[in-house]
């Protein structure tokens, strides 16, 4: 129970998420491992995978079992698919929380997690002291280190100079291509603790004309060549895809003529290494393992804006390396597929990066919109209409707010389902159904939920069953359907009766304050208790239906009043003659 | 035909028609769609239709007139009933016995649309008429329907100035009870009606 913290929950019984938190993926019916032993209480739960935590939620002691554990102490992840009776597991090493941070290179890949092997293969002929090259010293203006593709030799740089061609390396004298520059000052930037699986940047563009750097001697071999002239290694290239990537790697090993770089290797012995369990009893192992990868090398909570375009970006990106087309025949065709898939995939990079930077915009005018509405809403003498105008814009423009998506359920609908009718709950929470005065239509919460989603919009359908099962998650909403069809959400307190008495109070005192009886319209309702004018107007209807009103038509428009005729009792013969 | 006096120009009670307090409720006017609420209101309809014709003596209501009456429209709070709310509450009067659609007219004809109000059942007529006959000692007299209705001799009585059409059922109990007799003239009209003396 070391690593676990507990965790804020919302009102829906969902994480609190941190500032640029964002959900990935949620995964019902799993349960907590300590090591090798169950958790107790901890084994029926809903787990979270986020940009910056693994979370657990109780789905019976919800408020007092939910804890997450951070994913910058996860050093590796490792996945036992099931067997007769037991789930499948995935299994996560943590570091004990006050180890200094250890460089880890490239090592001996392990067989039991193909996909890391493949990235770490994947950059096997990378410079590898690219990596190991570190400048600690982070400002811009500041010098950083590059490594020369040829030669190896370290050169120091500015960063201010990047602008323009790259200068010539000092011992070999030979430039080499931006992207080194680039990848350098990437890694010199975004150096912190770098104590798991490191982190993969494009593969680095060794001179195609020039030939193909052997990752054991770094000789420069002739690009049409299978294995090394020196030494005798495979060539791999570097747009491979991943399983034929696998493939070389075995070979490499099985040759032993491999030799792993002079870095520590991944095991401290010294140490205990701690790890925990989490066990999926309703499938949905497999993309939750491969979204934690993904999250766990892009180390996304790392990074300092961070917005949905950025971690449905970090995924496509992945998901796109992995479609690259099969070599066709001759070495010809392989070269001329390697150049044209790099090139595509540097296009994709830049504009993916502009993306970045209009979100980044976008981020900036948000929290102007904000500034603004919170301004406006001190003013005292701003119509209302304003007001909501503006909260409308910025509730539009509000891209930093987390949202459900439908790939953020692990399997199956139900789970998906509950994350949004939760996130629903939440944003009705949040102020929304208190401006509409506590009910408020479907269409009109669809209207202003989509807007401020801005993105993957719901459909109608997903939106009205999610809403319907606002009373079986114990959710403080319900939806109610009127006697002429009209849907509405309200709070779950709202009911029937409670409405009726409301108004009927409110219609009493007023009848008894002014004498005489008092006829309420609509607009009436809809001034006192904040309901829309429709809902008013159903509110009343329903009112009237049970007997508490009646309702007088008149050119001027339709008032409802307390229902005297019911009750009034007029004995004519003896009152008017007597009798 | 006697017409029916309307009550706006010639009230025939020196005080004005006592109204109760629900008619001065707006919802009143309006027919309501709750069925509950909507019977309520046809009774108290039905019972102020009856005070009203008998505190005025009025023995028909012609519907297209009669709309314009202050029974259905209230100046004070500015509402009125609507032809179509007073033909359904007709309508239930008729279907309860206290009142009748003169034949020929048809509740649902365009035009001449008139009901007789039986603010007394014919039975209740009869009987009045016959303790007249009796302490006025008219036993075995012969009068004509008009000397009934409008004669010296019923000037105070709650049936001076009674609409034929009543008056002829309220005989034709009479008659079934064997307490009267319809006379014919010589061409066969009838002429009056004999009144036996009690058994």
């Amino acid at each position: 129970m070391y690593f676990w913290r507990p965790i804020d929950l919302t009102s829906a019984r969902r994480p609190v998420l941190l500032q640029n938190e964002v959900d990935i993926l949620v995964q019902d019916r799993v349960g907590l491992y300590d090591g090798r032993f169950k958790l107790d209480g901890y084994q029926n739960g809903r787990v979270y995978l986020t940009t910056h935590r693994i979370c657990y939620v109780d789905n019976i002691r919800s408020a007092t079992h939910s804890v997450a554990i951070v994913l910058s102490q996860v050093h590796r992840v490792q996945f036992s698919p099931g067997l007769l009776k037991s789930s499948p597991k995935i299994t996560l090493f943590l570091l004990p929380p006050s180890s200094p941070s250890t460089p880890i290179g490239l090592s001996s890949p392990r067989p039991t997690s193909p996909t890391v092997s493949v990235r770490q293969a994947q950059s096997v002929d990378l410079q590898l002291s690219t990596i190991v090259s570190r400048s600690h010293t982070p400002d811009l203006g500041a010098v950083f280190n590059w490594i020369c593709p040829i030669c190896s030799y370290s050169n120091a740089m500015k960063l201010v100079d990047i602008d323009g061609l790259p200068p010539p390396c000092l011992a070999c004298g030979i430039r080499p291509a931006i992207s080194v520059i680039e990848q350098a000052r990437e890694t010199m930037a975004g150096i912190y603790d770098r104590t798991h699986i490191y982190p993969a940047p494009l593969p680095v563009e060794v001179q195609n004309e020039s030939g193909f750097a052997c990752p054991c001697c770094t000789f420069v071999n002739h690009p049409s060549l299978l294995q090394c002239e020196i030494c005798g290694a495979t060539l791999v290239s570097k747009n491979l895809p991943p399983t034929l990537l696998d493939n070389a790697m075995k070979d490499l090993v099985i040759n032993e003529r491999y030799s792993p770089s002079p870095t520590p290797p991944m095991q401290n012995n010294n140490e205990d290494i701690d790890y925990i369990k989490i066990s999926f009893r309703a499938g949905g192992e497999r993309i939750f393992l491969d979204r934690l990868k993904i999250v766990l090398q892009d180390r996304i909570w790392e990074r300092k804006t961070r917005n949905i375009i950025t971690v449905g970006a970090a995924l496509d990106r992945r998901s796109n390396a992995t479609t690259h087309l099969l070599p066709k025949l001759g070495i010809h065709g392989l070269e001329i597929q390697s150049v044209k898939e790099s090139q595509r995939n540097l296009e994709l990079m830049r504009s993916l990066n502009d993306l970045e930077s209009l979100m980044q915009k976008a981020k900036e005018m948000v929290s102007l919109a904000e500034t603004f509405a919170t301004r406006l809403s001190n003013a005292a003498g701003v119509p209302r209409e304003a007001r909501t105008a503006l909260l409308e814009s910025s509730e539009a423009l509000s891209l930093s707010s987390p949202i459900v998506m439908r790939e953020i359920a692990g399997n199956g609908d139900d789970t998906f389902y509950a994350e949004l009718a939760r996130q629903l709950a939440e944003f009705l929470d949040n102020g929304v159904l208190v401006k509409e005065g506590g009910i408020l239509t479907l269409f009109d919460l669809y209207a202003l939920y989509n807007r401020a989603r801005g993105l993957s919009l719901i459909s109608p359908k997903d939106f009205y069953k999610a809403c319907s099962i606002f009373e079986k998650l114990r959710l403080p909403f319900r939806l109610r359907k009127f006697r002429t069809g009209v849907i509405v959400i309200q709070e779950a307190y709202y009911s029937d009766d409670a409405v009726n008495r409301m108004i009927m109070d409110w219609i009493k005192k007023g009848s008894s304050e002014k004498g005489a009886q008092v006829g309420v319209t609509a607009q009436d309702v809809n001034r006192r208790f904040g309901w829309s004018v429709t809902i008013a107007l159903e509110e009343l209807e329903t009112a009237e239906d049970s007997g508490n009103l009646t309702r007088d038509s008149s050119v001027e428009g339709t008032r409802f009043y307390e229902n005297l005729i019911n009750n009034f009792q007029w004995n004519w013969k003896r009152d008017v003659f007597q009798e | 035909m006697s017409t029916s006096k309307s009550p706006t120009s010639t009230p025939s009670q020196s005080t004005s028609f006592p109204f109760p307090s629900i008619y001065s409720f707006p919802p009143f006017f309006t027919r309501q769609p709750n069925g509950q609420t909507w019977t309520s209101q046809l009774s108290l309809w039905n019972s102020l239709i009856l005070a009203y014709c008998r505190y005025n003596r009025i023995w028909r209501i012609d519907l297209n007139t009669a709309i314009e009456w202050d029974l259905f429209n209230n100046r004070d709070i500015n509402r009125s009933l609507k032809l179509e709310t007073c033909r359904e509450i007709l309508d239930s009067m008729v279907k309860k016995g206290d009142a009748e659609w003169v034949p020929g007219s048809g509740s649902h004809a365009a035009k001449n649309a008139s009901a007789i109000i039986y603010w007394r059942r014919p039975e209740e007529w009869a009987n009045i008429i016959a303790d007249w006959i009796d302490s006025t000692g008219q036993k075995n007299a012969i009068l004509t329907l008009y000397e009934i209705a409008e004669g010296d001799l019923s000037l105070s009585q709650d049936f001076r100035g009674i609409d034929p059409t009543i008056l002829r059922k309220a005989l034709d109990v009479l008659i079934r009870r064997g307490q009267a007799q319809i006379m014919k003239s010589a061409d066969g009209e009838e002429a009056g009606v004999k009144f036996f003396g009690n058994q």
